[in-house]
């Protein structure tokens, strides 16, 4: 069991490393930012929006549903991105903090 | 046909117990608060007046269900039958249609399923203001650029068999905390929501407070009284 936890802290610890060296996309956390007042946008509408090239606005959806906190109800570019219940809970945070 | 008031009695008890044993095992970790909310009751009545409404079937139309016995022995039998038996009927699924390529279950079954949905909806709105408050007060002088990396660890550690995928959708989180566009405050408090749902609401608060000056805030120097 604690080589099970022990994989885990290497695999959160290499992670955040990587993500600290290579100064990873800013993309999810501006998709995030955009759903959590709209809570769901056609994958398309969000490309236009934010001028992302295909390759990396996919890579960021699909960070953002390994995160639990998005879900897609197809696998192309007419799919609808939703918040999750957890996304959700994020976006009211979110804006709740943010109306003071 | 005659029912006496406590066969009225115990049989709702019996459709009602087996309600709330449903309730109690679908939120295992705080049934109570479940159980006090107004859809729950209103689970627990059809529950009960399932009960009641089979043992009226059953005193009607005389089932003995083969016992040769006494009078009274033959009562209680019907009443505990009728008790448990209600519940059967009402979990039936008498058969499935296909909608949007997911199977719909058609039957009494469906109508449980809906009060269980507003159940969770209930459970849901109840426990968001209960754990807005906790995260509040948990996280209320956490830096977030100090505690992103040891105050999930702490809590993994906390937690001896906590799955890889759920580290892993932590550290996804966190990746998109870092730059996520709102205040250190909203981190920490995103940061607090993410852990809690994870590892509950005591780990958390005991994680905060065993790292404690390493993962706060420095306090603003007071201005002195001379100037």
């Amino acid at each position: 069991m604690s080589e099970k936890n022990n994989d885990g802290f290497s695999a959160f610890l290499m992670g955040l490393d990587k993500a600290r060296k290579e100064d990873s996309s800013t993309a999810p956390a501006q998709i995030l930012g955009v759903l959590s007042t709209r809570h769901e946008m056609r994958v398309i509408e969000i490309q236009d929006e934010m001028g992302l090239p295909s390759s990396e606005l996919w890579h960021s959806i699909e960070e953002l549903k390994v995160a639990g906190l998005i879900w897609l109800d197809d696998d192309d570019d007419n799919a609808t991105i939703h918040l999750t219940d957890d996304g959700e809970d994020w976006a009211r945070v979110m804006c709740k903090t943010d109306d003071g | 046909m005659e029912i006496l008031w406590y066969e009225w009695l115990v049989t709702a008890g019996v459709g009602a117990i087996i309600g709330i044993a449903e309730i109690f095992s679908r939120y295992r970790d705080e049934p109570d608060d479940a159980l006090l909310t107004l859809p729950a009751m209103g689970y627990l009545a059809v529950n009960a007046s399932a009960s009641v409404a089979a043992l009226v079937v059953i005193r009607l139309l005389n089932w003995t269900f083969g016992i040769v016995a006494e009078q009274s022995i033959i009562a209680w039998a019907q009443v505990f039958i009728a008790g448990f038996s209600a519940m059967a009927v009402l979990r039936t699924t008498i058969w499935k249609v296909r909608v949007n390529d997911e199977d719909v279950a058609v039957g009494p079954s469906r109508f449980l399923d809906a009060v269980l949905n507003t159940v969770d909806r209930a459970v849901d709105r109840k426990r968001a203001a209960q754990r807005a408050v906790s995260i509040s007060n948990i996280m209320k002088d956490v830096d977030f650029e100090k505690a992103y990396q040891s105050l999930p660890m702490y809590c993994f550690g906390l937690l001896q068999n906590l799955p890889s995928d759920e580290q892993e959708k932590v550290l996804k989180r966190v990746l998109v905390l870092r730059s996520l566009d709102v205040t250190e405050r909203v981190k920490a408090l995103l940061l607090g929501l993410t852990l809690m749902n994870l590892v509950g609401e005591q780990v958390l608060a005991t994680a905060v407070r065993d790292l404690g000056d390493d993962i706060r805030r420095r306090a603003a120097p007071q201005p002195h009284p001379a100037n």
